[in-house]
């Protein structure tokens, strides 16, 4: 019998044998249909256009930049694979800033009206703000997230998105449509990027795509258009392509997320992931007064968990001060740098709890209507860090069918697969002290394919956890449950 | 639409049955075309040649599971299609690669003889395969079955690619002695 009869008899094996030998991640093996005649110009186009890419450029990844549109379009075969992986294709133009000097130059007044019209553009948040943080508020510790990096991550899905989908993102982030996000989005990026000496202040996005697949060009283009967002092609189970994401975040976030950026691995059944950090550091605009909890004071904190005695900063603001009273809380600004950067701080009323007003918070009520006077303010000295999975977050917060094998539909990148939005980390830090605020965040959405096998995992116990030891008999011999460690 | 719906439809005539079959298994046949042609096109056209064959074949053929009918009809389909890319020396995936692995089990035959052997083979493959312990067996299915590349199947398994060449080389070699014992081949 030759070789050809054997490989039709090898067809004819148990159907159960098959089954168990089902390809589980789907790398090599995504194939994208499209019409045939698409096919045909495209399929010479990919080939091409991608090793060329990369040979005419600099060498190396990282080192490559091209338009978006020189992405393969529809219809890549496996065997079009680049001879490249966790390469940077495009990044962002870096726009110029002037910087603050001494407060008196006409070029940096005008660059900061510019960026401050540009803001007016931004749509307020505050029903996406309070839905999200009501839900992380509800695992009783702190809680602190970035809701522009959530906001874009969000978008940059949404963009991918099509149908039901997409309107459940787009009604999430509390727009009509998408061209209200896409305006929101773009306003965005464009007031609160800029580092003119007095703040640094960065918003940046990426988009990381699977090598073996052919992505819709212009959802790419436009993602990289509005959103400024580097393009990233590579193959997910490679572990240079998920460094290459870890180093971008780690720089995104000027590397005060270094641990949690640490624990992150790309999903081998990833698609396509997007990636949003936002970063703020600049000095209080007049400094604050540090009481070290030493010191006679000690003054206490009144947690959740008891009373802990942290240092505080202390500053009295005489006429300029700004503040708000709302109808069960207090609320009070202060100036980071001089581009018209504020923090604002919340204190609900005696026997109101803090998730009652920020359910409720209208955030551009309290900027539009806040008054001055003179403000003495205390708070503690300050460096909380979280990292969450947001699946269950953004579930309860309005996502379903994104969430679902069945429903979802990313149709505005990749048309027919079956793919879901399996991946949604977010994790933030803010460090405030007498001197200044520095905070960074991101935000990791991964769309990926449905694993046929449940055969791995990776388990951090970084948190509260339990653990059961068993006889042979099967009996819980010893069990724990791990709320601290010291 | 259930399979059993499906399958009903194909016994009605009703050509809304290639339809639902691609929308029922419709990712599935695209992974196993897909996999063995490495090309959009000619999977699509491999899915369409499996569907004409559903449509030709049931009935009177009564599959109990059209998602395995289905499979199998897809990768006959993707098969011929890689011979023909093979022979007009066109992309062909790891076609080539895997006949010319398969040699190892080949053996000169005459036409009428040919049909004992296969059955023979079939036979010997069933109970070698039944066999071997799960992930022996997968791996195998992995390459002669799905065409999956070494790479492919390292990642998939969480081997080393060269632990992959090695295994499926014992496998075949494992196998050749055991149709050499029950004479199958010589």
């Amino acid at each position: 019998m030759n070789n050809d009869k054997i490989i039709e008899t090898i067809g004819d094996i148990d159907p159960e044998f098959i089954k168990e030998a089902r390809p589980k991640s789907r790398s090599g093996l995504a194939v994208r249909m499209a019409s045939l005649a698409a096919a045909l110009i495209l399929l010479a186009g990919a080939c091409i256009a991608l090793p060329k890419l990369i040979s005419g450029k600099s060498p190396g990844p990282g080192q490559v930049e091209a338009s978006a549109s020189d992405l393969p379009n529809d219809s890549v075969p496996a065997t079009a694979t680049p001879e490249f992986e966790g390469c940077l294709v495009r990044e962002p133009e870096k726009r110029a800033c002037v910087s603050y000097g001494d407060g008196d130059d006409p070029e940096w007044a005008a660059a900061l009206s510019a960026r401050k019209e540009a803001g007016e553009a931004v749509a307020p948040m505050d029903g996406f703000m309070n839905k999200v943080t009501t839900e992380l508020m509800k695992s009783g510790d702190n809680a602190v997230w970035s809701p522009a990096s959530v906001y874009l991550a969000l978008a940059m899905l949404a963009e991918c998105a099509g149908g039901d989908t997409q309107s459940e993102i787009v009604a999430l982030l509390g727009a009509n449509d998408m061209e209200a996000v896409r305006r929101s989005a773009k306003a965005l990026l464009e007031a609160d990027n800029y580092d003119d000496g007095s703040v640094k202040s960065s918003l940046a996005d990426s988009l990381w795509l699977r090598n073996s697949f052919g992505f819709d060009t212009e959802t790419v283009e436009r993602l990289a258009e509005i959103y400024g967002a580097s393009i990233y092609w590579g193959d997910p189970a490679d572990e240079e392509y998920g460094k290459a994401r870890r180093d971008w975040l780690d720089r995104s976030a000027n590397g005060l997320l270094e641990e949690p950026v640490n624990g992150l691995e790309m999903d081998p059944t990833m698609l396509m992931g997007v990636c949003s950090a936002a970063e703020i550091t600049g000095g209080w605009e007049a400094s604050y007064k540090r009481i070290h909890q030493n010191s006679y004071n000690h003054m206490a904190f009144f947690g959740v968990n008891g009373k802990t005695y942290p240092d505080f900063i202390i500053k009295e603001t005489i006429e300029t001060g700004e503040f708000y009273y709302g109808e069960n809380f207090r609320a009070a600004f202060d100036n980071i740098g001089k581009a018209g950067n504020k923090i604002l701080f919340i204190s609900p009323d005696q026997g109101v709890s803090l998730e009652t007003v920020l359910s409720e918070l209208e955030l551009s009520k309290i900027i539009a209507n806040k008054s001055t006077g003179t403000l003495k303010l205390t708070a503690p000295v300050l460096d909380i860090e979280a990292d969450n999975d947001m699946i269950p977050v953004l579930r309860a917060a309005g996502l379903d069918d994104c969430l679902s094998f069945e429903r979802a539909d990313f149709s505005g990148l990749a048309k027919g697969e079956e793919v879901a939005l399996t991946e949604f980390r977010h994790a933030a830090r803010v460090i405030m002290d007498e001197n200044g605020v520095s905070a960074a965040a991101y935000s990791n959405g991964g769309v990926g394919y449905l694993a046929y096998y449940q055969d791995s995992m990776t388990l951090r116990l970084d948190h509260p956890y339990a653990f059961i030891i068993l006889g042979v008999s099967g009996a819980p011999l010893m069990m724990g449950v791990v709320k601290n460690v010291n | 639409m259930k399979e059993s719906e499906i399958i009903e439809l194909y016994g009605a005539r009703d050509e809304r049955a290639i339809a639902e079959t691609r929308a029922a298994v419709g990712p599935l046949l695209r992974r196993i075309a897909g996999g063995i042609l490495r090309d959009s096109r000619d999977a699509e056209e491999a899915i369409q040649d499996a569907c004409l064959a559903a449509w030709d074949s049931i009935p009177p053929a009564e599959p109990k599971s059209l998602a395995s009918y289905m499979v199998k009809l897809t990768r006959n389909a993707a098969i011929d299609r890689a011979r023909e890319n093979s022979r007009m020396k066109r992309g062909a995936g790891e076609y080539p690669a895997v006949l010319d692995e398969l040699s190892d089990l080949a053996s000169p035959s005459d036409t009428e003889r040919e049909a004992v052997e296969r059955v023979a083979f079939r036979g010997a493959l069933s109970e070698f395969l039944a066999g071997l312990p799960k992930r022996s067996r997968m791996v195998f299915v992995k390459r002669y079955w799905y065409f999956m590349s070494e790479r492919e199947i390292s990642r998939d398994m969480l081997m080393t690619v060269s632990a992959v060449k090695s295994l499926l080389s014992r496998l075949r070699r494992q196998f050749r002695e055991v149709l050499e014992k029950e004479e199958i081949i010589e």
